[in-house]
């Protein structure tokens, strides 16, 4: 153990230095005793860096494995020596601390997804998680430090730290953290809690980097391993459970408290809101495997935000309000497959339409009155920004029809047969204005032909983003399948959402290129699956509007689907398709038989 | 419209009991087992539970590597092919990937 006051190199004038004890006058001599004291840290660190580089630390002698963990002491005024804490030491060497602890802690996490652990790795994250040197106290410390740079660091250790532990994290900590979060008023402070819970809530459990192959993690031979049979040892959900636990204790101070900093928004809070934004889309986001029951809070409180949506706050709020919205919403994954919607996703897009239609939403859209209108006037403007409001209101859209269909026809529940009809005349009025407004929206900032209907824009709006391609598609089925259910419509609303149009022009977007297709089905980042389903329902209800639709380009979009089928054939036959495709198959080979024998006659 | 929406307080009393009722009725579910969101129908429970999934793979049939983008896969396919030099002293190894295996 160093019993040692230890002063390191001069603070760089690059960064702010953290807030620091009164020091005593120190005389020449003492100064290079402690540089070379300084010196031999550095090199205990480096040591200890280069070891978990090579993903053993067994050669590492214990003595100096526990140097860096100790620190140093200093003396204090009455004379007596005392441990010096992280946000005493030098910027740069707690900066190098930490990082070698966040090396620590990925390299467990990748060994623990491997299933062999270096055996001191484990002892060293073993300590760590007893708070041994009360070393986790002191990164929670760093929260509060006036240097970003630090601060960063020591949230990501922690976060890493946290999927370490897993349960066996204090709750002492988790307190610490959230109630920071609602005391302070310093965006930085703020934004080290957020950061923390976000990693937490956003880790992938067992997910290697894309440049790391197998061979890169292998232990080296005289490695004394551990071997790790636990499969829960996998699983990060409790721990995930318990920081969004935590949060959800404060979660109505904090939204109001977010609420009122976006009412009167001031640029020094553009990361704090952006990151609790994203924490709060993390939360809720289907990827992030957590329950429905679990996360049911975090659903409420969502109307505020679609009143938040206007001229006082700036494009990248705007972006990140929308993406938590469109979460919210999450139509081709979950709510496009349910027969009952929770309330909450029906509620926040009943606000969403009333806004575009009574509110006029679409005008407040940000760069939208700017000196060049959209962006500046050159270029696409902001493209992203105006495909997450276009999908929005197609989802909300989507979810509204959709609700309005499931309660009305319901015949048992002593509703008249004619419900559905009134419910449904309404609501076809209200999504046609609602729509009309959209369609205004995108040709006055977009070089479309005047002309063009929003199922064909729909597809060249989102070319460059499949996801939200694909579920605009489905919602614009959706939207058509529900409100036309009585056979097309002979009037505007038929052309504007007629499925056809948007397939035809889909495949041409393609190239009529059935291994894009393929692609589509077999990968999940899409709803493709869903869409194609439901699209080869339609056209097997309506195959004659199909071909009138298609006219000339049906023989070109019909090889498109022949081709695919073939290869999803040739998939099934080798036992290569990962799921069970056989109802797409089945409606294709319908269709074809349609085709087949509308060519014969 | 919004008559029929529950955020009007004209029609939310319909509009509960027909939610409750219909949640009554839908007395088969399947449950997704990463979420717990409840679907009627087990096709549909499938399509959702893969929105979960981190993401597909495409695993070779013959080393069984795995590949995240299929056109890497069938790239890949091209090293499994037996290496034919011609007189010319190039490969002509099969060229749509798919070899002898």
């Amino acid at each position: 153990m160093v019993l040692r006051r230890n002063r390191a190199h001069p603070p760089s004038t690059k960064m702010e230095e953290p807030a620091k004890k009164k020091q005593r006058i120190i005389n020449s001599d003492e100064q290079d005793e402690n540089n070379s004291m300084t010196t031999a840290m550095v090199t205990e660190i480096e040591s200890f860096q280069n070891s978990l580089l090579s993903q053993c630390l067994c050669n590492v002698p214990v003595s100096s494995l526990r140097k860096p963990f100790t620190g140093s002491t200093v003396q204090a005024g009455d004379g007596t020596y005392r441990m010096t804490t992280l946000s005493e030491w030098e910027p740069d060497r707690t900066l190098q601390f930490i990082s070698a602890l966040q090396l620590l802690f990925d390299l467990a996490i990748k060994q623990n997804t491997r299933g062999i652990m270096c055996s001191r790795v484990a002892d060293v994250c073993e300590a760590l998680s007893r708070n041994e040197h009360g070393i986790i106290d002191q990164i929670l410390d760093l929260s509060c430090s006036p240097n970003k740079f630090i601060s960063f660091t020591a949230s990501r250790a922690l976060a890493s730290f946290f999927i370490v532990t897993k349960e066996n994290i204090e709750l002492s900590w988790l307190d610490r953290l959230t109630q920071s979060l609602v005391s302070t008023h310093s965006p930085s402070q703020m934004l080290f809690t957020l950061d923390v819970v976000k990693r937490v809530v956003e880790h992938k459990d067992g997910s290697t980097h894309p440049l790391e192959d197998g061979e890169s993690l292998t232990s080296p031979r005289n490695c004394n391993t551990l071997t790790i049979s636990d499969p829960e040892s996998l699983d990060s959900t409790p721990v995930k459970a318990m920081c969004v636990k935590a949060l959800e204790s404060k979660w109505n101070i904090l939204v109001s408290k977010f609420d009122s900093i976006l009412s009167s928004y001031t640029p020094q809070h553009e990361s704090a809101v952006i990151m609790f934004l994203d924490l709060w889309e993390s939360i809720i986001s289907v990827k992030a495997n957590l329950s429905v029951v679990d996360t049911k809070l975090f659903y409420s409180q969502l109307d505020n935000l679609v009143v938040l949506l206007n001229s006082n706050v700036p494009g990248i709020i705007w972006r990140h309000l929308l993406g938590l919205l469109n979460e919210v919403l999450c139509y081709g994954s979950t709510l496009a497959l349910q027969d009952v919607l929770p309330d909450e996703p029906c509620s926040l897009a009943h606000l969403v339409v009333r806004a575009v239609k009574d509110w006029r939403l679409l005008d407040a859209l940000p760069y939208r009155h700017g000196s060049g209108r959209f962006g500046g006037g050159s270029g696409d403007g902001d493209r992203p920004l105006l495909q997450k409001v276009i999908l929005l209101v197609l989802k909300s859209v989507a979810v509204t029809v959709k609700e309005t269909r499931s309660d009305s026809s319901d015949s048992s529940l002593g509703s008249e047969a004619e419900d559905l009809d009134a419910d449904m005349a309404v609501i076809e009025r209200s999504i046609r204005e609602v729509l009309r407004q959209l369609d205004q929206c995108v040709k006055s900032l977009m070089p479309f032909h005047p002309e063009t209907p929003l199922s064909q824009w729909v597809v060249q709006m989102f070319h460059d983003q499949d996801d939200f391609l694909i579920e605009g598609m489905v919602c614009c089925l959706d939207v058509a399948v529900g409100l036309f259910y009585r056979g097309p419509p002979q009037n505007d609303l038929g052309h504007m959402l007629s499925p056809t149009l948007t397939f035809v022009q889909f495949i041409r977007a393609v190239s009529h290129d059935p291994d894009v297709l393929l692609d589509l089905l077999v990968s999940n980042e899409t709803c493709f699956l869903l869409y194609l389903l439901r699209f080869l329902k339609y056209i097997r209800r309506n195959w004659s509007e199909f071909i009138t639709c298609c006219a000339r380009e049906l023989d070109d979009t019909m090889t498109v689907l022949i081709r695919l089928r073939l290869a999803i054939d040739r998939l099934v036959s080798k036992a290569l398709f990962p799921y069970n495709i056989n109802p797409v198959l089945r409606l294709l080979e319908k269709c074809e038989s349609f085709y087949e024998g509308n060519i014969e006659n | 419209m919004f008559a029929i929406m529950p955020m009007e307080t004209e029609g939310h009393g319909r509009e509960f009991a027909r939610r409750q009722k219909m949640r009554a009725k839908c007395s088969v579910e399947f449950v997704c087992k990463y979420c717990q969101r409840r679907f009627t129908k087990p096709y549909n429970l499938m399509i959702h539970e893969r929105s979960h999934k981190d993401d597909v793979t495409f695993t070779c049939e013959v080393c069984g590597k795995s590949f995240k983008r299929q056109d890497n896969l069938k790239q890949h396919r091209s090293i499994h092919s037996v290496p034919h030099k011609g007189s010319n002293g190039y490969s002509n190894g099969y060229s749509n990937g798919y070899s002898r295996y």
